[in-house]
């Protein structure tokens, strides 16, 4: 591409105009544009679909003991790969109604935490966006300071914010509102706390970048057209930050799903989740294909219903 | 079997710099929290290496990279069933004896019972041992149970009647299917080591019953709990107990921990001193093990976490405060009736761990 | 006729120290197309802005129909407003779009239908009712803006450069349209424009305005004959302007005698009355009012070509007389010509009718 930044100032419309393009311009180019294009591609390709290559390989053997602790699901035979593998591991998690329940409750919390934290984050991001250009990059680094901590200290951090003796019994029980600690760790409340606490940058920041490129007149477009502000938010505002919408709730939910730090730390581990579920099957079972299954049944639960969604003329336009 | 507190000590020591080319170095995976201050810098100083010390808070983290190889470590300290299995999936080389003279020191009873998990000692030594008895706020349990309570028993835990009237003051058990269900069967009268599947379901029906009690599962989290009177009892493993104890003590919160061997009886363990195969520097890690064994040094680590040690020679140097409780080093009579973990199949495995989710879920 | 559908007396506007709009009084007659004219940062858009109700004056009052507006939501106003970047919502239709007001009514769905059917047959959009607006041309975009502010039947149509976004040839054409339009619905449309030309070409009456106030307000004709200041003559076409000090009156009504510099001793027409002698003026002359002639007997004064410029329809020379001023003439091509009758460094003589020059005071 130094040959696009060498051209003088202009803009990727005039270059089909440009009469003195010559055809190697044109290749070289285009050989250009496929790299910027291919370079997400080789990223998602070693930083996914190998490791995902890899991870389906290993739920194809069976439990082994030793060093890999799994099978292979190719032989070399002659220099011939040969598959010895099986799909048991996944005709296995029909089998135990533990393996839906679990991700049903694991979607069941996902989608319930992904929920408040776009009711949280998207007043948080419509009054970041509307605030004054200075106040906003503040507020954009408070929302993502967070973030630069580990979220175990922060998940810590919360702990004693929650506990018995902790910051907001005491505050409760010092104001006189209480006269009895609140028992808040481990319970339901702590993890949806806790997740909505931990993943809210992830839905604040793509909120926030569609709706400051929310053009105002719009919004006064709507007011002149007899619209109160809540038909204006509700027919122009919302429609329009729904690509930020959709963003920030799959960067919420998918990790939301695997999550088991968090309701293992914060919960009483009264309903069985995913997360728990597959690293039980990869620890205590030492069972790596089982496990290896569960992460890709996981994985394929996940993403089939996103790619459909994907299709749909919501996101398109 | 540490677990960990103190998330930032693992970074910082895992963030410890990278040694010169030609200094002899040595990397070492231990249980956080689980060795004296000053162990390792001793260690330097005497060799003239350089230490990476790197830490862990469940035997299933050590496990998972073991198995996965190239662990690039020297030494590492699996519990005793833990190791058995290891050793069996030939992750250990067998120890070089003649490396090791303090061995000499070792009490050959402790010694004998390790090597259960490993004839003849051949692939590791004693590093700690302990127990995984019951942690308790001493003043609440007699505030709410009155002065009879049954401190010395696993009723305090097994028995619904008991479990329910401390369930509002906090119950936790410890979230190690493997421990938690042979102790429950042992409540029961049934063989703690048994592999009969019967066995489990029934001591799976007795942790659900008291399941609506249990406020949570967990094997850390209750330290801190215990220490700042957040819970009352919990299923716990000694040292941490006695942490959760003298953190209290330092707090100055008024909060009483005590820990008990239940009078029917209790599971040993011991966590062990192993040298990979594939570990990159072999003599070193020999001469590690060596140091470990020196009586002032496992009296020190014994003095600073509070676990006993396996050390015959060291016991004159440790803290009498610590040699003459009961719950570290216990009476003969508690001894005969401490039984060691057994180690399971993969089948069994999957049954223990599959009823251990039914107990905690109700699925 | 009836009270003024806007009234605007002594509106003030600042933002922080900076007075936007500067103390503006007005009348605008329903069925005007009345536009506000003036040099970007001059207050048109906030005027505008201030009778949608975006904005509310800092002190004075604003009357739409009879009713002070103080505190009337942009919602509840008579009046719609066409956003000069348009402001089409990119999610709806173009039929979406301009039903969008008459939803806000309450209006039933099959009245809204016809009424969006009956709006973009005004605008000649019917066939791409169901487009998204990205998908339409710059001008079809305009069009849809300006159905979709119609469709409430506004009393005032507010327009905030409707016409900046396209270019020359279709503004020309859109502007002819807009007029129609105009005529069709009967509206009063308040058409803001920094373009003199487009102003002279839409407005029944037009507002030139500078740094938040009016300079003048009047018909195109009267602004373009009559100037009152220098500022209005300068800006509304192109003008030469001499400096000279009145002599007494002319030879007849209305006319006052002037010595200028430039040209000596000139007659020219006052509009109102003739300022007393030695008052200094400025001798204002339309270009193309001022007679070209090679024949150096001819009447008038003396002058010699330094420039000349083609284009197309007419010809704009620079001139300089006598005594070294510049004077910009224009004559119009009427001819195909071959060769020009004037050139670079011709002597010629300039000639202009007393009447056709205006005394400016100021
Ligand atoms: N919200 C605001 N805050 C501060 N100053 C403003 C604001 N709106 C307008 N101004 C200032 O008021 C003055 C008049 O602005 P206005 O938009 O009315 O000009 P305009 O005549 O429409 O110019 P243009 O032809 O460039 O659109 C400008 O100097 C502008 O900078
Ligand atoms: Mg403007």
């Amino acid at each position: 591409m130094a040959h696009a930044a060498a051209r003088p100032k202009g803009s990727v419309s005039d270059v089909r105009e440009h009469p003195s393009m010559t055809m190697r311009d044109r290749i070289s180019g285009a050989l250009g544009r496929r790299l910027v294009i291919g370079t997400p591609f080789l990223w998602l390709l070693i930083f996914f679909l190998v490791p995902f290559g890899i991870v389906f390989l290993v739920s194809l053997g069976a439990p082994e003991f030793g060093v890999p602790p799994y099978s292979p699901a190719f032989e070399w035979d002659g220099g011939v790969p040969r598959f010895v593998g099986s799909f048991d591991n996944y005709i296995f998690l029909t089998e135990d109604d533990l393996y839906w329940i679990a991700y049903l409750g694991s979607v069941k919390i996902a989608l319930g935490a992904t929920l408040l934290c776009l009711l949280v984050a998207y007043p948080m991001a419509y009054m970041i966006a509307r605030a004054e250009p200075g106040m906003r990059n503040i507020l954009l680094m408070l929302v993502i300071l967070p973030f630069w901590t580990s979220s175990l200290l922060r998940i810590y951090a919360l702990m004693g914010m929650l506990r018995q003796g902790g910051f907001i019994n005491s505050a409760l029980m010092g104001l006189g509102i209480t006269d009895a600690p609140i028992q808040m760790m481990q319970t339901d409340f702590a993890v949806y706390l806790t997740i909505v606490f931990t993943y809210l940058p992830l839905m604040v920041l793509p909120l926030y970048s569609t709706l400051e490129k929310l053009d105002g007149s719009l919004l006064e477009a709507a007011a002149d057209l007899g619209a109160n502000s809540f038909q204006t938010f509700w027919t122009v505002t919302l429609p329009l930050s729904l690509p930020g919408i959709l963003a920030g709730c799959l960067l919420v939910f998918i990790p939301a799903v695997g999550e088991f730090v968090i309701p293992d730390l914060m919960g009483a581990q009264d309903s069985p989740m995913i997360g728990n579920v597959l690293w039980g099957e990869f620890t205590r079972n030492r069972d790596w294909p089982v496990a290896s299954a569960v992460a890709i049944a996981m994985l394929a639960l996940l993403v089939i219903p996103f790619m459909l969604l994907r299709n749909t003329s919501a996101l398109r336009d | 079997m540490k677990t960990t507190v103190t998330m930032t000590a693992a970074i910082l020591v895992a963030a410890t710099g990278v040694a010169s080319a030609q200094e002899r170095v040595l990397n070492v995976y231990n249980w956080s929290d689980y060795i004296a201050e000053d162990t390792i810098a001793k260690f330097e100083e005497q060799f003239g290496v350089k230490v990476n010390y790197d830490v862990y808070d469940s035997n299933e983290v050590l496990e998972a990279r073991l198995f996965a190889g190239n662990t690039g470590f020297d030494v590492v300290v699996p519990t005793s069933d833990f190791l058995r299995r290891q050793i069996g999936a030939g992750i250990y080389q067998p120890l070089d004896k003649s490396k090791l003279p303090n061995l000499a020191n070792m009490d050959a009873g402790l010694m004998a019972n390790a090597a259960a998990y490993d004839a003849d000692n051949t692939h590791a030594v004693v590093y700690m041992w302990g127990t995984t008895g019951i942690g308790y706020n001493a003043g609440k349990i007699a505030e709410i149970l009155g002065q009879d309570a049954p401190t010395d028993s696993w009723s305090l835990v097994f028995d619904p009647e008991i479990v329910s009237q401390l369930a509002e003051c906090g119950v936790s058990l410890l979230d190690a299917p493997t421990e938690m269900l042979p102790a429950a069967m042992n409540y029961l009268g049934l063989d703690p080591r048994s592999t009969d599947r019967a066995d489990f379901e029934a001591g799976a029906e007795l942790l659900e019953s008291v399941r609506p009690h249990i406020r949570y599962f967990h094997s850390s989290q209750y330290i801190t709990d215990l220490a700042n009177g957040d819970t009352c009892v919990a299923v716990g493993w000694s040292g941490d107990v006695f942490q959760a104890q003298a953190r209290a003590a330092e707090a100055e919160n008024g909060v009483e921990i005590a820990y008990v061997i239940p009078k029917e009886g209790a599971l040993q363990w011991f966590d062990m001193m192993a040298i990979p195969v594939d570990a990159p520097n072999p003599d070193l890690a020999h001469e590690f093990i060596n140091f470990v064994m020196d009586a002032q040094i496992t009296a020190d680590i014994t003095n600073y976490v509070w676990y006993a040690n396996a050390n015959a020679a060291s016991m004159p140097l440790v803290d009498p405060e610590i040699t003459s409780d009961p719950g570290i080093f216990p009476t003969e009579e508690a001894k005969a009736r401490l039984w060691g973990a057994e180690v399971y199949d993969s089948r069994t495995d999957r049954i223990v761990n599959r009823l251990w989710t039914q107990v905690k879920t109700g699925q | 006729m009836t009270a003024p559908i806007i009234r605007l007396r002594n509106v003030v506007k600042t933002f922080g120290d900076f007075t936007a709009v500067d103390d503006l009084s007005l009348d605008i007659d329903a069925g005007e197309l009345f536009c506000l004219l003036g040099g970007s940062g001059s207050g048109k858009s906030t005027l505008l802005r201030m009778l949608a109700g975006f904005e509310s004056p800092d002190s004075g009052t604003i009357e739409i129909d009879g009713k002070d507006m103080r505190g009337v939501d942009p919602a509840d106003r008579p009046v719609n407003m066409m956003f000069q970047s348009y402001a089409l919502f990119p999610h709806m239709t173009v039929a979406e779009n301009v039903g969008y007001g008459l939803r806000r009514m309450g209006l039933a769905k099959a009245e809204v239908a016809t009424q969006v059917a009956e709006m973009l047959r005004l605008v000649k959009l019917e066939a791409l009712a169901q487009r998204k607006p990205h998908q339409l041309s710059g001008g079809q975009r305009q069009r849809v803006a300006l159905a979709r502010a119609l469709a409430r039947k506004p009393k005032v149509l507010l327009l905030d450069e409707p016409l900046s976004a396209l270019d020359k040839k279709l503004r020309e054409d859109t502007q002819f349209e807009l007029m129609n339009i105009f005529d069709a619905t009967g509206t009063t449309f308040i058409v803001v424009t920094h373009d003199q030309e487009e102003a002279m070409v839409l407005a029944t009456r037009i507002a030139v305005m500078d740094a938040g106030k009016f300079v003048q307000v009047d018909t195109p004709r009267q602004l373009y004959e009559f100037p009152k200041t220098r500022f209005v003559a300068d800006f509304i076409g192109n003008i030469n302007l001499l400096e000279a000090t009145v002599t007494g009156p002319g030879r007849s009504e209305g006319l006052a005698a002037l010595h200028c510099e430039a040209l000596g001793a000139v007659e020219a027409a006052c509009d109102g009355e003739v300022p007393p002698a030695g008052a200094h003026v400025w001798l204002a002359v339309r270009p193309e009012k001022i007679a070209l002639s090679t024949d150096t007997a001819a009447p008038g004064y003396d002058a010699v070509v330094d420039d000349l410029g083609y284009r197309g329809g007419d010809t704009q020379y620079r001139l300089r007389t006598a005594s070294g001023a510049a004077l910009k003439v224009t004559k119009p091509n009427t001819e195909r010509q071959g060769q020009r009758p004037v050139d670079w460094d011709t002597p010629v003589r300039i000639a202009f009718a007393p009447e056709a020059a205006l005394v400016l005071r100021q």
